[in-house]
């Protein structure tokens, strides 16, 4: 699914009854299948803009559809999967119960025939992210890592064709997080979904996306897009390569030019 | 979320496999229990004994252990001892019961909505500052001198730390976890039930713990204002008469019948959330 979003706005209005602009007269657009990441500092808006997207927060003002159709709070989430930087699992659930959680919710949660088909779903996702063998395990005996991809599993139950990532390895250690890049990016290719990724980590931006935003504070504002320009699929070699280098210097400069402003 | 190990009990384990090894770590410890109580009873026994503490304040340890087991026998063979102690037993339970029921209802009404609370809540923590001891005799005259008052007066002092930590454990759901719930579509009635409930439970059975304790508090204390049964009013009755010794061995059956039965809470509540590890248990009011 595609994504289009359109001079967006989003104000806030603080407790003491000021207006806070996290966004303004942000437009991108997001072909179906493509990854994208959105970079920029701390209070630049992207979660904001991740948010909205998502449905989790309305918007104040400008268009934003997935396939066509309209965005508004509460209302997108059957096609969207979200992951963020916590992984947030029911630590009272088991592995699996939390990858199936997604079933028992909403307005019309999974009866028998569906349930069953869901459930083998949830397993099926589970070998995939390779937690297969720690089905029954408790969140609080799993690392990290895994409980992120159990995130990850738990997103992709409802065949998400929209995945919203905010930060999701920003906590895991450099070793977890290449291979949480390695994987992500398998399921992406398995699946074939749609991928906004937030990061500030320009590194991880490059390595995962086919597009890089870059977006400014104060307003947050998407200000750039970088093409990358680098070959699918992505693999660990690539890191240290000249072209690697190429394209994060790329990204930098872009930053720096709209950052003395 | 759950430490990773439950600390010394595993690591006691992991020592204990090996061959050769001296008494496992939990053996070890109920010994140096064991062995501090023997030492604290030699220490009465010996100060008593030697008429450094007057007899007639503090009676030998071994007179008090002469009565506890004399009433020990009473108590499994049917004897007046027996009587009162069902009696306490009975009305600690049910107050405990009693003292759930009004503290998970009022506490969760008090907790769903907003206008009660704001209007409810100053009267709560008056209530609770108020010494509901002060109410005793009048409960006695309202409810008798039977069961009932003992019973109405430890849910008046038990009802408060339950009420108090429903209503903390049910607001206590992370930002978290809402957001997540959110992001999911749930509906209002599937985040209490999926999310905000067990979020409190950790909350609840540490008032469920205090309650227990404040029940058998209410219970002894209705005994001594007004009652012919139960195990205060026979500790009451040995100490009017100076009967220190009978006074001293019927407390001792109070404290064991409270540490058991709050014993039993602890492991209901080890059952019931699993997931949390001693550590975080949220300290009750």
């Amino acid at each position: 699914m595609d994504i289009s979003v359109r001079d967006l706005q989003k104000v806030y209005v603080t407790h003491t009854g000021e207006e806070v602009v996290a966004l303004q007269d942000v437009s991108a657009e997001v072909g179906s299948g493509e990854f994208v990441s959105l970079v920029g500092p701390s209070g630049c808006g992207k979660s904001t803009l991740l948010d909205i997207v998502s449905g989790l927060t309305q918007r104040s003002g400008g268009d934003v559809t997935i396939d066509g159709r309209g965005v508004s709070e509460g209302a997108a989430t059957r096609h969207v999967g979200l992951i963020f930087q916590k992984p947030v699992l029911l630590p009272w659930r088991t592995t699996f119960e939390n990858v199936y959680l997604p079933a028992q919710l909403g307005r019309e949660p999974a009866g028998r025939g569906r349930g069953d088909a869901l459930r083998q779903r949830a397993r099926d996702l589970l070998e995939l992210v390779e937690l297969g063998p720690f089905a029954e395990k408790y969140p609080w005996e799993l690392s990290g890592g895994m409980q992120q991809r159990v995130a990850i599993a738990r997103a992709l139950l409802l065949e998400a064709r929209v995945m919203c990532m905010d930060e999701p390895f920003a906590a895991l250690d450099e070793f977890t997080r290449e291979q949480m890049h390695l994987e992500l990016l398998n399921l992406w290719h398995a699946q074939g979904f749609t991928a906004i990724f937030v990061t500030h980590n320009i590194f991880e931006a490059v390595f995962l996306s086919d597009r890089v935003l870059v977006m400014t504070p104060r307003p947050g504002k998407v200000v750039a897009e970088v093409e990358v320009d680098l070959p699918r699929p992505r693999t660990s070699e690539m890191i240290g390569s000249d072209r690697f280098g190429e394209n994060i210097r790329g990204v930098r400069s872009v930053m720096q030019e709209h950052w003395v402003a | 979320m759950r430490a990773g190990t439950a600390g010394g009990e595993t690591a006691a384990t992991a020592e204990s496999t090996r061959p050769g090894r001296s008494a496992p770590a939990w053996l070890r410890t109920l010994g140096l229990q064991l062995g501090a109580l023997v030492a604290f009873l030699a220490l009465w026994e010996g100060l008593t004994a030697s008429g450094l503490i007057a007899g007639y304040l503090i009676p030998p340890a071994s007179d008090v252990l002469v009565v506890l087991w004399q009433y020990t026998i009473e108590i499994f063979t049917g004897g007046p001892m027996q009587q009162h102690f069902m009696t306490t037993l009975i009305e600690i339970v049910l107050g405990f019961l009693g003292s759930v029921a009004v503290g998970v209802v009022i506490g969760a009404l008090l907790a769903e909505f907003g206008s009660l609370r704001r209007a409810m809540y100053p009267y709560v923590v008056a209530v609770n500052a108020t010494p509901r001891i002060a109410f005793a005799p009048l409960f006695v005259i309202w409810f008798g001198f039977d069961h009932l008052s003992k019973i109405v007066m430890a849910i008046a002092i038990a009802a408060f730390p339950v009420l108090v930590n429903t209503m903390a454990g049910l607001s206590a759901t992370s930002v978290d976890d809402l957001r997540l719930m959110r992001s999911l579509g749930a509906t209002r009635g599937q985040i209490l039930r999926r999310v905000r409930i067990p979020t409190a439970l950790p909350y609840m059975f540490a008032g469920f713990e205090t309650a227990m304790l404040f029940s058998a508090v209410g219970a002894v204390v209705g005994e001594f204002m007004g009652g012919n049964r139960g195990l205060g009013y026979v500790t009451l009755l040995a100490q009017e008469l100076f009967r220190l010794d009978e006074a001293f061995a019927t407390i001792v059956l109070l404290g064991i019948q409270g540490f058991v039965l709050h014993r039993l809470v602890v492991i209901a509540r080890r059952k019931i959330v699993f997931w949390q590890s001693d550590q975080q248990t949220p300290v009750g009011q």
